[in-house]
């Protein structure tokens, strides 16, 4: 009862505390499996590392020739707008964390990452990796930050269908055992169906919210039913199943756009 | 000097915060099937059993305040539930006998699951039945549980160990009680 009526202020500094005196440990636990892999990759052999070295030197020839083709898709896109006189895009500085702790029970699903205020990260920050949207930042600590991951029930984004700029309502759907990470998107258009199990639907986000820049894979459309008001059907979202198993993601920081002249 | 006899939840709380530290790695592995270890009353029926009511409480308040600083729900949350079970557990002790290992075991078990049920309750109120399932829940309990069986008399005898070596005898200072 007492701890009820304690001033919200003390509270909150006592949570920061608490949670500074216990990220060291956390932190030192993510160098060592750092560590661990390290020393994992030199028992491998010369020729195992050798085959590695091709194969990364193939990925990053095929990256340079898709840079070079992302500046001129820019510059692009500049002169249009430009010409246009259309306001230009919020752009993002990517920041790179490694992923400290997992956190997926039956009641949340969150990470923790390996940087926080010494980076600049804020909160609210859209969060990615190679597979598309991994959360938003909820907590920001001195040298870590929280992600809260798409799979949370309070996690909500407007999406849209590859191909279709409809707008949609996304919301996580939470956690399965021994199965991947599910989704719940709501006001589906009647006129989209699962024909190909092979080929479905794939949700991005539609830009809108002002969080997630358009375009980024959230998951795909695995089976639809009819929504509670009958114009519109619910559907379940298959997300990636790498989220579960992530170990470095991606903070996407807007960068603030230069005053005008 | 800072008596350890009289001071003795510091090294409580120590071993229950290694064990948490345990705790956060195996699930941390654990993450990529969908199933986490909860074994909160593990911690407290140790405390409970072993402990007077103050250094109990002592010994487990500042492990559910960093437990708190890491859970989406308000602060303050799992130290209300872990005080309340722990205080009903140290209620009843006088009933169980504590040197068996099958009661330290049934108490650990019911703590567990009472403590599950909190948090379930707390998911429920401050982040939303939707996202709820029963079959993650269940397979977390289940295998909580299990963990709880094959690791609590490991985790109490550890615990009554490092306790010794700082010449602290639970046992006899519970048979001088009786």
């Amino acid at each position: 009862m007492a701890w009820l009526l304690l001033p919200v202020v003390f509270k909150s500094f006592a949570k920061k505390g608490f949670y500074e005196f216990q990220a060291p440990v956390s932190l030192t636990s993510s160098y060592v499996r750092d560590l661990q892999d390290f020393w994992s990759a030199r028992t491998k052999s010369k020729n195992e590392l050798y085959e590695a070295g091709q194969s990364l030197a193939r990925l990053n020839a095929g990256y340079q020739i898709a840079a070079l083709e992302n500046q001129t898709w820019q510059a692009e896109i500049a002169r249009l707008e430009n010409l246009l006189q259309l306001p230009s895009r919020p752009d993002y500085q990517y920041e790179i964390a490694r992923v400290v702790e997992r956190d997926f029970n039956a009641w949340w699903q969150r990470i923790i990452i390996r940087k926080g205020k010494d980076y600049g990260i804020p909160v609210g920050a859209p969060v990615v990796f190679v597979g598309g949207v991994v959360g938003r930042v909820s907590e920001v600590h001195a040298y870590t930050s929280v992600v809260d991951l798409i799979s949370n029930n309070h996690l909500r984004l407007a999406v849209v269908i590859d191909g279709d700029n409809r707008p949609m309502s996304y919301r996580g759907g939470g956690s399965e055992s021994f199965a991947q990470p599910v989704g719940l998107a709501e006001f589906i258009p009647t006129d989209i169906q699962i024909a190909d199990t092979e080929n479905r639907p794939v949700l991005i986000t539609s830009g809108m919210g002002g969080v997630y820049p358009a375009g980024l894979k959230v998951g795909e459309l695995r089976r639809l039913r009819q929504g509670a008001g009958g114009m519109f059907y619910d559907g379940e979202v298959e997300l990636d199943a790498r989220l579960a198993s992530l170990t470095e993601v991606a903070v996407m920081i807007q960068i603030p756009p230069e005053p005008e002249q | 000097m800072i008596s350890l006899s009289k001071n003795r939840w510091i090294l409580v709380a120590t071993g229950h915060f290694v064990l948490l530290f345990f705790l956060g790695q195996a699930n941390h592995y654990l993450s990529s099937v969908g199933v986490q270890l909860f074994l909160i009353g593990m911690l407290l029926s140790f405390s409970a059993l072993e402990l007077s009511y103050s250094q109990g409480v002592l010994s487990i308040a500042p492990i559910c305040l960093i437990i708190d600083s890491k859970t989406p729900f308000p602060f303050g949350y799992n130290l209300i539930a872990c005080l309340t079970l722990f205080t009903i557990a140290h209620i009843l002790r006088s009933r169980v006998r504590r040197e068996v290992t099958a009661s330290a075991l049934a108490t650990s078990i019911l703590l567990n699951i009472g403590a599950f049920a909190a948090y379930t309750f707390g998911a429920i109120r401050y982040l939303g039945i939707e996202s709820l399932h029963f079959v993650p829940l269940s397979m977390n309990l289940l295998a909580s549980t299990l963990v709880v069986t094959l690791f609590n008399r490991i985790f109490f005898d550890t615990q009554t160990g490092v306790l010794s070596i700082f010449g602290i005898n639970l046992a006899e200072e519970q048979r001088e009680a009786r």
